[in-house]
């Protein structure tokens, strides 16, 4: 299933599949880099000039370089973001492209609109990415787009697996830094664990302030 | 031996706001409101307690912005006349409700907290809280611990294997500018926002801290399993170790329908007279003629959920203050009761809170932790303050265990500083961080110009990712504010990016930007070295 790649963050299905649905072609366009919101001038904005060259007061729409970014937000949800080169523009103006985020099981795949820069995918173990691909796909059909940009793997190195078994140690500091030594309590620590572990889910959301 | 163990940590921080270019600029007031209100006031508990006697632990932040802030000659010299004029203002309430028996010793109050801190601020501390702080650190009864840099979102500057050096240079930064304000290495660190993904404990290591500090289901989640639950600190497999927060004393301070601030006999923080009187009667203190703000007198106590505010009483306020410290204590005692038994070392309760809670938005929270220490230490000996390396000193081997990914905001997620409202931030913000490590790679010998705009430079990327942007446009407050901090910072990295790569140095123009963004002058680019 594929889906609109846009900063609304659409609801996005997953597929179980590598097959792109055909009515969704009718919404890709070649995409665009957008710009961040515009700042709007005020008083409190960088004051006329007085020395020295001006100071730029917007940001880049694009960096012209191809690069695709993910982001973990938490186990569940993730941001992927994208730039592409003036070649690559050149090259795909014509096709359409699609954004492809491949987990364990699943792939998530989506459209890009004119003016979208961010994807927010929020699936259950969406951190746990394996592979994303961008780019043109020339043909109706064709699984994968011609053209990688990124492959990448695990940046977060989310879910890393590790042994149930209970291990005890203590930080060692000096000028080096700080380091694990392993240690063997005497006697072996003993805990109820159920008695002295919270229920999560009766924890309140966590506030916080700023002025 | 206690039966058990209290770590309270307050986390002071503020956005680094600093606007030399005006004559006075209404988002400074931010520092000037929470140092009279939290800042000054917990100096005040700390030296009665010192005068009195009575010793205290507890471990606090003063985040590198913070205490750059509070260190700057300008900043300083504004809040002074800030307190002078709230002075003024009080003083003029005094006269307009002179013959109220209601009103007249509020206003009176209020202008002797004015006063009062205007007196301490400029001769028992010589306008410098930084110091003042730090007394109590060398006198053992605070640890004052690091945060990052600029309090940037950790997590969230791993978009490659190469925003580790963009992490590290957050860590290494605070932990340099803590030596130059505290003489010492820190022991811990607060993360900002708490925000915590493997891999950031080495980093911290690295670094040589001891302590960090989780949201309860960083520790709640690790693997394996706790076996303490957050009754004692996990060791990371980098030696670093990590004390979670509890729920409980979370739950009895920061709720909103149940917390202890809400009580109807405190004073009601949304009613000022900066929104009560007449616009001819403050327009002289507003920093826009047509924008109201707060002026930090206020009159009425919370009363209830109601809009029809009854009037603030001082005593009432003292009494449940006192009451409610007795509460949390009998609380703490009860919970270290309770978990005790299935353990084989006395628990230990983690309590933290924003340290701006006490004073700026909870009036009588300095009060509250006052009756507190005081009652802990006259009133039972079963609960003993303590510091997270106070604890780690007497029990320095624990259970080893990979934290969970977590943070202290909206489902224990990073989504309050990345979502649909603030994702536009980080393309450009991960982009000046992959430019700054092209710079530190490039420029190995350079000219003392180039070098004086390469440290500039680190500074407009370390006030770019300051995780208060991000947080301020999610929430909706003062987002052109946010936004505007963002894209100057970026434009000014992106214009040195540009200068240094083609050789062309605007000294005038650098020389400038000096003066603006100011925090850690022995900062060096080179921190951002692969």
């Amino acid at each position: 299933m594929s889906k609109k790649a846009g900063r609304s963050a659409p609801v996005h299905e997953s597929a179980s599949s590598f097959s792109v649905s055909s009515d969704a072609w009718r919404f890709w366009s070649v995409p665009t880099a957008p710009s961040a919101p515009p700042a709007k001038r005020m008083e409190t904005m960088e004051p006329a000039v007085k020395v020295g060259a001006p100071v730029l007061e917007t940001l880049p729409e694009s960096y012209m370089e191809d690069a695709l970014t993910i982001l973990t937000v938490g186990p569940d949800r993730i941001v992927v973001y994208w730039d592409a080169s003036a070649e690559t523009m050149r090259r795909y103006e014509e096709a359409p492209w699609e954004l492809v985020v491949a987990m364990d099981e699943f792939e998530e795949r989506a459209v890009v609109v004119d003016g979208t820069r961010h994807w927010h995918i929020e699936r259950h173990g969406a951190s746990n990415w394996t592979e994303a691909r961008f780019g043109a796909v020339r043909k109706l059909g064709e699984p994968t787009p011609p053209a990688r940009l990124i492959q990448n793997h695990s940046t977060q190195e989310m879910h890393k697996k590790t042994e149930p078994q209970t291990e005890w140690g203590k930080g060692t500091a000096d000028e080096n830094g700080t380091r694990l030594e392993t240690a063997h309590p005497d006697p072996p620590p003993k805990a109820d664990t159920d008695a002295l572990t919270p229920d999560l889910n009766r924890a309140l959301p966590s506030s916080h302030t700023v002025p | 031996m206690a039966n058990g163990y209290l770590a309270l940590t307050l986390h002071a921080h503020l956005p680094f706001v600093r606007h030399p270019e005006r004559s006075r600029f209404m988002e400074e007031d931010w520092l000037f409101e929470a140092a009279t209100e939290t800042y000054l006031p917990l100096l005040g508990v700390f030296e009665g307690l010192e005068r009195d006697g009575v010793p205290f632990r507890l471990a606090m932040s003063l985040t590198p912005p913070l205490a750059e802030m509070l260190s700057d000659p300008l900043l300083q010299k504004r809040y002074v006349r800030y307190l002078e004029q709230r002075m003024e203002l009080a003083e003029s309430e005094m006269k307009r409700l002179r013959g109220s028996r209601e009103f007249y010793p509020l206003a009176e109050m209020h202008y002797e907290l004015f006063a009062d801190s205007l007196r301490r601020f400029q001769d028992d501390y010589g306008s410098d809280l930084v110091q003042a702080f730090r007394h109590f650190q060398e006198i053992g009864s605070l640890e004052i611990i690091a945060c990052g840099a600029t309090h940037g979102l950790l997590p969230l500057m791993r978009f490659s294997e190469s925003g580790r050096v963009l992490q590290r240079a957050q860590i290494q930064v605070a932990v340099d500018q803590y030596w130059e304000k505290f003489g010492r290495a820190p022991q811990g660190i607060w993360l900002p926002e708490c925000a915590y993904a493997p891999g950031i404990e080495e980093l911290l290591a690295e670094c040589g801290l001891r302590y960090f500090y989780l949201e309860a289901h960083g520790i709640l989640n690790a693997q394996p399993t706790p076996l303490y639950g957050l009754y004692a600190p996990l060791t990371t497999r980098s030696g670093v170790a990590a004390f979670g927060r509890d729920l409980e004393t979370t739950h009895q301070v920061w709720s909103r329908e149940v917390g202890y601030p809400g009580h109807p006999d405190y004073r009601e923080f949304y009613r000022d007279i900066g929104f009560d009187l007449p616009h001819e009667k403050i327009q002289r203190y507003l920093h826009d003629p047509n924008i109201r703000h707060m002026m930090g007198i206020k009159y009425y106590r919370i009363t209830g959920d109601t809009d029809e505010k009854a009037t603030y009483h001082p005593g009432w306020a003292r009494e449940r203050a006192a009451e409610h410290a007795e509460d949390f204590l009998r609380k703490r005692q009860a919970q270290i009761a309770r978990a005790a038994p299935h353990m084989d070392r006395p628990p230990l309760i983690v309590s933290n809170y924003d340290a701006e809670l006490f004073g700026h938005w909870w009036f009588e929270g300095p009060l509250f932790l006052d009756y507190l220490f005081r009652k802990i230490h006259f009133d039972q000996d079963a609960l003993r303050l303590v510091s997270p390396s106070d604890y780690l000193d007497m029990y320095p081997v624990n259970q080893v265990a990979e934290p969970a990914l977590s943070s202290w905001g909206k489902n224990g997620t990073f989504e309050v500083w990345l979502n649909e409202t603030n994702d536009w931030i980080y393309p450009h913000m991960n982009k000046a961080g992959e430019r700054m490590m092209e710079l530190a790679a490039r420029f190995v010998e350079p000219t003392a110009l180039e070098r004086r705009a390469l440290n500039q430079a680190a500074r407009e990327l370390l006030l770019a990712q300051s995780s208060d942007w991000a947080f301020i446009i999610a929430t909706g407050t003062t987002v052109e504010y946010a936004v505007q901090r963002v894209h100057t910072h970026l434009a000014r990295f992106t214009k040195l990016y540009e200068d240094l790569k083609n050789g062309e140095m605007d000294k005038a123009w650098l020389r400038e930007i000096e003066k603006r963004d100011n925090l850690f002058p022995n900062l060096s680019y080179e921190v951002y070295r692969r």
